[in-house]
């Protein structure tokens, strides 16, 4: 189980990363985390051990790519739930910063999603939510997946047949399963709401998904 | 009392409809549209029932010609109650049509078909539960084995009862129904329609318009989305409210073969070549034994009468309309159906139209339109009747052009029975290639030409299941009785026309006019062309005509090679026969039926032209 405290750290390299910083010292961060040096080292072997971090020979302390994408995923986080108590709830910044840095340690990702794509709705121009924006990925189209794959929609693009497909169950938010796919002919078959569909290639092409468990 | 039967497709629908209904069915086509609704009238306890079958659909907020259809059935109320038919092993997505259909104040009951199916996947339904919750009555049936469906009529006269289970829209949406209430006193289907932008009326499109815009914003989803996602999730709760899984279904191991290119493909090439060849054998076996029927019982008998000659050129028309119609009418039709009713009902068709996709889309089409095109070859007629399925106007379009281009059994008769025999069996398979090609240049010519653009299939492919036989009769016998009312008046017509020109001269004098053209245009003597107008009643009425007209059975007495050979390809592409022409007039239109005619005309000429020319530059 990791810490409140290794999170904040995580957080912490992966932000100065971002601004360019590919190393960062003992000293800056104790400093930053306002702890002491001999709590945080610690800490550090903690989290050299858990394979996050490699301490380097100059006492220089980088991110594994573990490490950063638990730091990334923290990072988010903050932003997201400072954008809301500042944004929506009308804090001030520094309060929603400090409180952001309390509650983003026990909130779900699930919350945060879903709060995200709250925000994103009205509140489109908040500062943050712009840089999070550009991180956000492209998700490929359902064509792509292999036989057999669950997929979970994320975007419907506009279609002639959009309307069909939605009374049928294909939304995002819907999970469905690859059953069929052929090399030559494009056209898959999906199964969603335990009904097989067959669909043509320019249709696969308009959804779009990711894959889960 | 009039009774809807509304349900999604490959519910058992029509399966309960028609054993309700017995074989009193009629087709009419519901006014301004080509969508075919069945109904029939039944007596239960002393009332008069008229029954209707609304097409299967998915959703009453569809755009397509079905759904708003049954839209338009329903939001006007001429209908005293609805049979709502569910598929219990799919229960949660038929709530979602049930739950739309439920915002209308209309008596229901509700049909739980399959429940053997459900109950071989592990379902458990409470009925009860169910009923309760939707607020109408609920019946559990078998319709395959007939289980419970006496007890539906009854159960609809007596308890049939408005839903009262409402759906929960997101609170935007919920506000959006308020206010364009509040203005415009317009009921909750109302405003949803309205908001979606589906149908409404001009003062309300403004405010609703704005309306949509702001919750699309907020959202930044669809209208339609949101109105659809909220309904899944209340179909998805009432489902798993009832519904009991013990155990996860398996799908069947034969399916897993249709659908993989090997041996999909190969099977979907047995399955055609293998219907084609019934219905090219044993239609034209049937078409034989009724020619000589018709010539041994009825013509002979009347041409021996020596009537008055006007009489008997008349009646003589009228017979052999006759025996164009039937002779075509029982024996392909009624094959064609037999068999295409029998495979559809197994749900093969969807596992072709998957693996024909790709193909057909060179020419503009999708999967679907593979079943059609390829009866073409034993009888346009059905084949263009079997283009209702096609989803789009313009696919329908298209694949009306190139069927009535593919050569059919009939066709096949003329260029076996004139360049086989008196050309060269090269020769013949030259004329097949000629066409195939003409064929794939029209589908792909016309696939960019037409306006409008490709939609994509979105086909739910159903479980296999074993047909009904008495379905598959039932369904044939409706086809052929349509077809027949369709063509037998356009032919019968057409033929006594025919007859009297003949009687007066005035083919005669159509000849002499067009003599000239024929002569210089394709290099053929002048009475071909009767043969070719003969052509137009039953296609190889032109090689029959042609013997009559020549005198004498060896062609080559009267006419060159070459001759034969343009005649034989000019009477393949040239006008589709009259009960095509019929059908492509109640399918797609007169106007198309037209342009589609002339259009083989033209085809016709010019290649018979093209090679006239060549044969001509050639010393």
């Amino acid at each position: 189980m990791i810490e409140p405290v290794d999170e904040d750290l995580l957080e912490h390299l992966f932000l100065s990363e971002k601004n360019g910083k590919q190393s960062v010292t003992r000293e800056e961060i104790a400093n930053a985390l306002n702890l002491p040096l001999s709590e945080l080292d610690d800490i550090l072997l903690n989290l050299a051990g858990s394979n996050d971090i490699v301490l380097g020979k100059n006492a220089d302390i980088s991110l594994t790519q573990k490490g950063r994408r638990t730091g990334e995923k923290i990072s988010r986080k903050h932003s997201v739930l400072e954008c809301f108590l500042h944004e929506m709830l009308g804090m001030s910044m520094d309060t929603a910063s400090k409180q952001a840095c309390l509650i983003e340690h026990n909130t779900s990702d699930e919350t945060i999603d879903r709060l995200d794509h709250y925000l994103s709705a009205g509140y489109r121009w908040c500062r943050h939510r712009k840089k999070s924006r550009q991180e956000e990925r492209e998700y490929p189209s359902i064509g792509t997946f292999q036989e057999g794959d669950r997929i979970l929609i994320t975007v419907m693009n506009a279609c002639p047949r959009t309307r069909r497909l939605m009374d049928i169950g294909i939304l995002p938010g819907e999970t469905i399963i690859i059953k069929r796919k052929l090399g030559a002919n494009k056209s898959i078959v999906i199964e969603v709401k335990d009904i097989e569909i067959c669909l043509s290639p320019e249709i696969a092409s308009i959804i779009t998904g990711e894959k889960v468990g | 009392m009039k009774i809807g039967i509304i349900g999604n497709p490959n519910v058992g629908k029509s399966l309960i409809f028609s054993s309700l209904s017995g074989v009193g069915v009629e087709v009419t086509n519901y006014p301004g549209t080509t969508v075919g609704l069945q109904s029939g009238t039944v007596c239960c306890q002393k009332n008069q029932i008229e029954l209707l079958d609304l097409p299967g659909i998915y959703s009453l907020d569809g755009l397509s010609d079905e759904e708003s259809l049954v839209r338009d059935v329903i939001q006007h109320k001429e209908i005293d109650a609805l049979l709502v038919i569910t598929d219990a092993a799919h229960l949660e997505r038929n709530l979602y049509l049930l739950l739309q259909i439920a915002e209308y104040d209309i008596p229901l009951v509700i049909v739980l078909n399959m429940v053997d199916e459900a109950k071989k996947q592990g379902l458990i339904i409470d009925t009860g539960r169910l009923s309760h919750l939707i607020g109408s009555p609920v019946i559990e049936t078998i319709a395959t084995e007939g289980k419970n469906i006496d007890k539906i009529l009854p159960l609809t006269i007596s308890e049939a009862t408005p839903a009262t289970i409402p759906v929960f829209y997101d609170r935007h949406i919920e506000a959006g129904i308020r206010s364009l209430n509040k203005m415009f006193g317009i009921s909750k289907t109302e405003a949803l329609l309205a908001l979606q932008g589906i149908e409404r009326r001009e003062e309300i499109t403004e405010a609703s318009d704005t309306i949509s815009t702001e919750i699309e914003n907020e959202h930044r989803m669809s209208v339609s989305q949101i109105i659809a996602a909220n309904r899944h999730h209340a179909a998805k709760n009432l489902a798993s409210e009832v519904c009991q899984k013990t155990k996860r279904m398996e799908h069947s191991g034969i399916d897993r073969f249709l659908t993989k290119t090997i041996p999909g493909i190969p099977i979907l090439l047995c399955v055609i070549i293998g219907m084609l060849l019934c219905v090219f054998i044993i239609g034209t076996w049937m078409e034989e034994q009724i020619v000589l029927l018709f010539d041994n019982l009825l013509i002979n008998p009347l041409l021996a009468l020596h009537l008055d000659p006007l009489v008997s050129e008349i009646a003589f028309s009228v017979l052999i309309a006759l025996q164009a119609g039937l002779g075509i009418a029982f024996p392909f039709i009624l094959t064609f159906y037999l068999l295409i009713s029998y495979i559809e009902d197994t749900g093969y068709m969807t596992r072709a139209a998957f693996l024909a996709d790709r193909t057909m889309h060179h020419f503009g089409l999708h999967g679907q339109a593979i079943i059609p095109m390829v009866l073409g070859f034993g009888c346009n007629v059905p084949a263009i009747m079997g283009i209702r399925n096609l989803t789009s106007k313009r696919e329908r379009i298209i694949a009306s052009f190139l069927i009535t281009m593919v050569p059919c059994s009939a066709r096949t008769v003329i260029i076996a029975g004139i360049v086989a025999a008196f050309v060269g069996i090269a020769y013949a398979f030259s004329i097949y290639l000629i066409i195939f090609f003409l064929l794939i240049l029209t589908g792909f010519i016309f696939s960019r030409v037409i306006p409008g653009q490709q939609l994509g299939m979105v086909l739910e492919m159903p479980p296999l299941r074993k047909p009904s036989l008495y379905q598959v009769i039932i369904r044939s016998w409706i086809h052929i009785r349509e077809f027949l009312f369709i063509a037998m008046p356009l032919l019968i017509v057409s033929s006594i026309i025919l007859g009297i020109f003949e009687y007066f001269g005035i083919l005669s004098v159509i000849e002499g006019v067009f003599a000239p053209m024929m002569e210089s245009l394709l290099g053929l003597p002048d009475f071909v062309l009767t043969a070719l107008l003969f052509g137009i009643l039953r296609k190889e009425m032109a090689f029959e005509t042609l013997v009559v007209l020549a005198g004498t059975a060896d062609l080559l007495t009267v006419m060159t090679k070459v001759q034969l050979y343009i005649f034989a390809i000019v009477s393949t592409l040239f006008v589709p026969c009259i009960s095509t022409i019929a059908v492509l007039g109640h399918e797609i239109g007169w106007r198309y039926a037209f342009l589609i005619s002339g259009y083989t005309i033209l085809l016709g000429l010019a290649t018979g032209a093209v090679i006239h020319g060549i044969n001509l530059m050639i010393p």
